[in-house]
């Protein structure tokens, strides 16, 4: 089975590097993981022989904050459309990043923008990133999601039909 | 020079176009399309100096387009700005035809970089 050679300490480089590359002034690192429920997920999923999903996670004022930086727009004149877009974008640079170092063949999904990001059967929290940048909590999320094969040699799945 | 952009993501083609500025590119007329059935049709209808293409898009990938484009013996300059380099995808964008493929983030020196042998 591939892997993903990705260290913590790399994720929280990673991050780093693209939030300067992109905001000012740079994150500040938080350890404070509960970043509250009602969030704005960006996500994308890599699927090859490494199944997984890089979210990116903020609050409806961070991701207002993010849009309004990414698009030298004033707060006030964004829609939804914006958010989400900024906030897909975002995990899609993070989720080609972290790609880059899964082993052997794989591709990326298409961005997505959800509420919320809840752990589906199958799918374990690999590692986690949290900062705030302008008094924003942001966290990055690296989760593997395992295959119905390995599901079922761990005996954590059963299939319901033969 | 003309110069289309190509990216689904409209704070994407906003920040590669505020990038261009910042690398000193202030001439150039930019255009744009979201996916690389749109980008094709402009080729055509537009002829620009230039492609700056993201790799994964919605209708038609930017491999797809540069592909799709070779085969109708289209020449027009093509560059990948994407949020995937490994060193699978280079070889693949370059056999096709690419002239360079900058990685999502970027900077204005590595646009300057990849530039300036196309646009001086």
């Amino acid at each position: 089975m591939m892997t993903l050679a990705l260290a913590p300490a790399e994720l929280k480089s990673m991050v780093d590097e693209i939030w300067s590359s992109l905001f000012e002034p740079a994150p500040t690192d938080s350890d404070d993981s509960d970043i509250g429920s009602n969030l704005v997920v960006g996500f994308v999923d890599i699927s090859g022989g490494w199944l997984g999903r890089v979210a990116v996670e903020t609050t409806d004022a961070g991701a207002i904050a993010i849009a309004s930086s990414m698009l030298a727009a004033a707060p006030d004149t964004l829609g939804d459309e914006d958010l989400a877009d900024a906030i897909g974008e975002l995990a899609n640079i993070v989720g080609g990043s972290v790609k880059s170092c899964v082993e052997g063949h794989s591709t990326l999904s298409l961005p997505s923008v959800e509420r919320q990001n809840v752990l589906r059967d199958g799918t374990s929290e690999l590692m986690t990133v949290t900062a705030h940048w302008l008094d924003h909590p942001l966290r990055v999320r690296v989760q593997q999601i395992r295959t119905v094969d390995e599901l079922v040699g761990s005996g954590a799945h059963q299939h319901g039909a033969s | 020079m003309k110069v289309l952009i190509v990216d689904d993501s409209r704070v994407m083609r906003q920040i590669v176009t505020r990038t261009l500025r910042q690398a000193g590119y202030t001439e150039l007329a930019l255009i744009e399309a979201s996916n690389g059935l749109e980008a094709y049709d402009m080729v055509q209808a537009e002829s620009p100096d230039l492609v700056l293409s993201d790799w994964n898009m919605p209708e038609m990938n930017g491999f797809d387009l540069l592909k799709s484009l070779r085969g109708r013996g289209h020449a027009v300059p093509f560059g990948f700005i994407t949020s995937e380099s490994t060193t699978e995808m280079r070889a693949k964008a370059a056999s096709a035809g690419a002239l360079f493929l900058v990685a999502k983030p970027f900077t204005p020196e590595s646009f300057k970089d990849a530039l300036t042998p196309v646009l001086g």
